[in-house]
């Protein structure tokens, strides 16, 4: 019995080693055969005309000498702790795909085109790594999708995990597109080295704050609102210190007093004593740089010991998740506001927005949320940046969405441009406030506005 | 020539591993991901070799050998990064702040006994991860990068990552070193005190050697490799943060030392490629999904293999070894005494 | 506020309490460090969470269900894991409930998906007593006094039952209560079944105010490991002691220090009462 299970042991061992050196084997295999096929393909294939005229047979079989699939990567938090927010994006990611790669009947040319159009119809396929929520798998991942001839990087939420995967970029001169993270710093061309190959869709949090406080200045003079006094409760890492000290910078400029600043670990297990905080410098807007789990367990100490602000600004993270829009419902509060690139009510005036969020909707059951948005915007863009280019070469890619601004009807600015630090200077998103447990466009275009900001007096 | 043959005899094993370690990278080609994952196994395991002298041999269980290894990470990446110092040279800086700490920290410590000092080793990492965490000068939440240097190439190698066979080599070199340091330290006079502490405190006490400054000496000594396996850690990922000093990061060290058996200075090695073995080929088989499955699977590997090799994985091969000495043994009394299976033999 | 603070911290300490209670069974009594402790508070939660979005049945009504659940998986991680690695040194059971516990996380995430998770409208959710100058929560409330008399009652079930004194005494010695008759294996079981009903009642008592997560539970194992060395190993009123210890000094710790160090204060009041009384607030 005892030897017999040692045996196991060993077969077992031995069986994992053999995997991984099987699963090392074939990575080797792929690019060898890959490479000389990608160089020849485009000129080759592009005058055969017969095949063209058959649509249906090549949307079924995937042809084997013809048109290359052109390879895409992503690095997402699929386990772990941001996993909630992962397996989103990942569904997200995935729609843009079918919209490139399939003819949809929508007034979008990448939708309606197969395939990228200056490529011969080539088609785009992603592959994804799972960052576990650490940002040295993050690493480790990255280089892997790297290895196997990717044009172009996408991912990875959290703003640590971006720049771990953006640092391996670098050093393959791939470009990367970041959809969600929010850190200034990603963008302020002299924390990191990696400007070259990086560009993010997100407003950074120094956008977003001068947004917050042209709100609230708003809010003072159409509403009579008579905010003064300003807190913030930001959690104790990238993506929250950059928040705070942005907060903190421009509050005088914008005539706000800065009353309380209170940092918090990212593992807490309840937010009263951090409530109480800000409860005790009473101001009249708190700001909040939050996660979902951290933002709800405020929500509740702060309807538990009676204290209504008059307005609670979100930087993005926790308030756009879905799941938020019920806590709020549920505590009767219609006091939450906060940056969003995406609102369901925003359907009837976005055509491509609505087409976009029906297919998401019916891939997890709810309507796409900002960062959702902004990494299937990741995707579209690559193949945006590869049709203007005419070609798949990461350099040519790189150049083209420094270059250029790119069309986007899924977005209320409608269009993407990135500056020479990588960050899109559009500011994608736009002031959301949970009414009745509804995402309304309360600022600050007014064309887009589905509501009347409600100021808690 | 008799000695040496000796000397390949006993560290056969060793030595199969060492050729391994030179071959699987060249051989595997330019392949990014294998290269990285033997990098990950040679610094977790030393850091475990080091874990392995405070708890294998001294018996002080540890659970906080995180504050050690984050010291070595950030002393490379802060010199690296605010002052321009080489990485080596903030290895060695990292070397001594780790052991000044181990020093002052656990002569308090070891008044402590059993899981009353695990906790404690705990304690101490925690609250260094809450101060790093605040610390704006090391970057506090956002954490601290050091940059690609391409101009100095042979000092700041390791910082290189499309290549990966240079820094994988200068960390194989780095654990050969750490090996055979433990490797004798396990038979020297030293290693023999830290046993008898393990054993006994009293006895330890009775043959007239004072516990403490012993256990202290075996942190010190840890703590010393643990900063060089968090100097490769920063190097390897040219970044870090106040995550490293937490409990996950402590546990992976008594994990992998645990799994390829506790006491043992193959114990860290053969754990650690176990570990990242089944780890890596989970995630690439199941992996990129949401569903975790990879993790799943590894999980259910992981508790089987204990439950059928409690003593870890160099319990099978002591079996093996002890189960040939036994039949050499019987053998050569046979031929002495004449009588079959009886003797001294069965009893040692 | 202040003093809405320690009311605050003294109502956390005993859910804390709770947990440590469940840990220190296993650990004092078994001297098997339960790594998996976390993921049991958390399948807790998830059963807690399952029956109420299933049957509407508040959390504090089923309590007695999800306690019972645990207390299965834990009877089941006894004979299925930590029964085959006994004899081996403590650390190999640690190793073995680690891969448990990887096992029992991404099996959550695998069922119920990394989507938070609330509990709401619960019977004493988001409800407050109004005390002149300070709030008491209800659902807080409800913990605090549920942790304390679930504590309590496992304080009795020790002293009190014969079965309670056979744990006991197998803690002392293990081969003695062999000795003595006792059946250590069945003792064994019972005890690990125990410290999971704790968990799992400490989780019904939490989901109130809990966001759900397969990782929401982390700090929380952390954090009765400093309870249970603080209380002593196996020492249960002191374990209720030292949590209601930590949770008022976390709270306050929090509020004067600034909360990000709210943490750090209770890992660094450790080692200063360690200095002073090396076994343990209550140890000798």
């Amino acid at each position: 019995m005892k030897s017999k299970s040692k045996v196991g042991i060993i077969l077992l061992l031995i069986l994992a080693l053999l995997l991984v050196a099987c699963s090392g084997g074939k990575t080797t295999e792929k690019t060898e055969v890959e490479k000389p096929a990608a160089t020849d393909a485009t000129p080759a294939e592009k005058t055969d005309g017969a095949e063209k005229t058959d649509p249906a047979e090549e949307t079924e079989k995937e042809p084997a000498g013809e048109v290359e699939n052109v390879k895409l990567g992503a690095v997402l938090p699929l386990t772990g702790a941001t996993a909630t927010t992962g397996a989103n994006l990942k569904v997200a990611m995935e729609v843009a795909v079918d919209l490139i790669n399939n003819s949809h009947d929508l007034d979008w040319d990448i939708a309606k085109n197969e395939g990228i159009a200056a490529l011969n119809g080539a088609k785009i396929e992603l592959l994804f790594g799972d960052c576990q929520s650490d940002a040295t798998i993050a690493s480790t991942e990255a280089a892997n999708l790297l290895e196997k001839d990717i044009v172009g990087i996408a991912g990875a939420y959290a703003s640590g995990f971006s720049a771990a995967v953006a640092a391996q970029a670098l050093e393959y001169n791939i470009p990367m597109i970041c959809g969600s993270s929010s850190s200034a710093s990603l963008t302020d061309g002299k924390t990191y080295d990696f400007a070259s190959v990086f560009n993010r869709i997100a407003a950074n949090d120094e956008m977003e704050t001068k947004e917050f406080y042209l709100f609230l200045q708003h809010l003072n003079e159409k509403y009579n609102a008579g905010i003064k006094k300003v807190a913030i409760a930001y959690i104790n890492n990238a993506y929250g210190i950059h928040a705070d000290e942005m907060f903190a910078q421009y509050a005088p400029e914008y005539g706000f007093e800065v009353v309380a600043q209170v940092a918090y670990e990212p593992t807490i297990t309840a937010a009263d004593t951090e409530a109480a905080q800000i409860i005790n410098a009473n101001p009249d807007v708190v700001f909040q740089a939050s996660y979902i789990g951290d933002l709800t367990m405020f929500a509740q100490a702060y309807k538990a010991y009676d204290y209504a602000p008059k307005m609670i600004m979100c930087y993005c993270g926790g308030f756009q998740d879905a799941s938020f829009a019920e806590v709020a419902k549920g505590l009767g509060v219609n006091y939450y506001s906060g940056g969003q690139a995406s609102a369901e009510v925003l359907s009837d005036k976005m055509p491509v927005f609505k087409y976009v969020n029906e297919m998401y909707k019916t891939k997890t059951g709810l309507d796409i949320d900002g960062p959702a948005l902004e990494e299937f915007a990741s995707i579209i863009l690559f193949v945006q940046a590869m049709e203007i280019a005419g070609s798949s070469e990461p350099a040519d890619i790189i150049n083209a969405l420094r270059n250029n601004s790119f069309d986007a009807p899924y977005l209320t600015v409608g269009k993407i441009e990135f500056n020479e630090n990588g960050q899109n200077i559009e500011m994608a998103s736009f002031i959301t406030q949970l009414i009745d447990g509804v995402y309304q466009v309360v600022f600050p275009l007014d064309e887009y506005v589905t509501s009347e900001p409600i100021v808690n007096q | 020539m008799v000695k040496i043959k000796n000397i390949f005899k006993e560290n056969l094993f060793a030595l199969i591993l060492l050729a391994l370690f030179i071959i699987v990278p060249l051989a595997v080609g330019k392949n990014a991901d294998i290269h990285n994952i033997i990098i990950y196994i040679l610094i977790y395991a030393m850091v475990g070799e080091g874990w392995n002298l405070i708890t294998g041999f001294a018996g002080q269980t540890s659970f906080g050998h995180a504050a050690y290894f984050g010291i070595g990470a950030y002393a490379v990446a802060v010199l690296g990064n605010k002052y321009d110092v080489v990485p080596w040279a903030g290895m060695l800086a990292g070397i001594l702040i780790a052991t000044t700490l181990a020093f002052l920290i656990n002569f308090q410590l070891f008044r402590l006994k059993g899981h009353y000092f695990a906790i404690a080793t705990l304690a101490v990492a925690e609250i260094l991860r809450t101060l790093f965490s605040v610390w704006t000068y090391v970057g506090s939440g956002d954490g601290i990068k050091i940059l690609f240097r391409p101009d100095n190439k042979v000092l700041w190698l390791a910082i290189d990552v499309r290549n990966r066979l240079p820094f994988l080599y200068i960390t194989l070199a780095l654990f050969v070193l750490v090996f055979i340091l433990c490797k004798s330290l396990e038979n020297s006079k030293m290693g023999f005190y830290w046993k008898a502490i393990r054993e006994s405190h009293e006895v330890a006490e009775s043959i007239g050697i004072n516990p403490q400054h012993y256990k202290v000496y075996a942190m010190m000594l840890s703590a010393a490799i643990a900063a060089v396996g968090g100097g490769l850690y920063v190097q390897f990922f040219k970044y870090v943060d106040s995550v490293v000093f937490s409990l996950d990061v402590s546990m992976i060290f008594v994990l992998v030392t645990v799994l390829g058996g506790i006491g043992n200075v193959y114990g860290p090695i053969i754990g650690s490629i176990i570990y990242y073995t089944l780890d890596l080929s989970m995630r690439r088989l199941f992996g990129g999904t949401t569903s975790g499955i990879n993790l799943i699977i590894f999980g259910i590997l992981l508790v089987i293999v204990v439950v059928y090799q409690p003593r870890g994985i160099m319990g099978i091969f002591d079996d093996l070894v002890n189960r040939r000495r036994l039949a050499k043994e019987k053998a050569l009394q046979r031929l002495d005494t004449g009588t079959p299976g009886e003797g001294s033999g069965g009893k040692a | 506020m202040l003093s809405q603070v320690i009311i605050n911290g003294i109502m956390t300490g005993f859910v804390y309490a709770l947990v440590a209670v469940g840990l220190t069974l296993t650990w004092g009594v078994m001297d098997i460090i339960n790594f998996a402790h976390g993921e049991f508070l958390l399948w807790g939660m998830y059963a807690a969470f399952g029956l109420w979005s299933l049957f509407s049945l508040d959390p504090i009504l089923s309590l007695p269900v999800s306690a019972a659940l645990i207390f299965i998986l834990g009877v089941f991680t006894y004979f299925v894991v930590v029964k085959r690695v006994l004899k081996a040194s403590g650390l190999t059971a640690l190793l073995a409930t680690f891969g448990l516990s990887m096992v029992l996380k991404n099996l959550a995430q695998m069922i119920f998906t990394a989507n938070y998770k609330n509990v709401t409208n619960t019977i004493f959710a988001s409800k407050t007593i109004k005390l002149g100058n300070f709030f008491i929560r209800q659902d807080y409330l409800a913990a605090a006094v549920g942790s304390l008399t679930l504590t309590l009652l496992v304080l009795t079930f020790i002293n009190k039952t014969k079965t309670g004194v056979a744990i006991k005494a197998t803690s002392m010695n293990r081969s003695t209560a062999q000795l003595m008759g006792i059946n250590t294996d069945r003792i064994f079981a019972i005890t690990f079944g125990l410290s999971g009903a704790c968990v799992g009642a400490a989780a019904a008592l939490m989901v109130p105010f809990t966001p759900i997560t397969p990782g929401s539970c982390t700090l929380y194992s952390v954090l009765a490991f400093v309870i249970v060395a603080l209380g002593g190993f196996g020492n249960i009123t002191g374990a209720l002691y030292a949590g209601l210890l930590v949770g008022v000094v976390e709270a306050m710790g929090g509020y004067f220090l600034g909360t990000s160090f709210k943490y750090a204060i209770i890992f660094l009041m450790y080692l200063i009462v360690m200095q002073i009384r090396p076994k343990g607030l209550f140890g000798w």
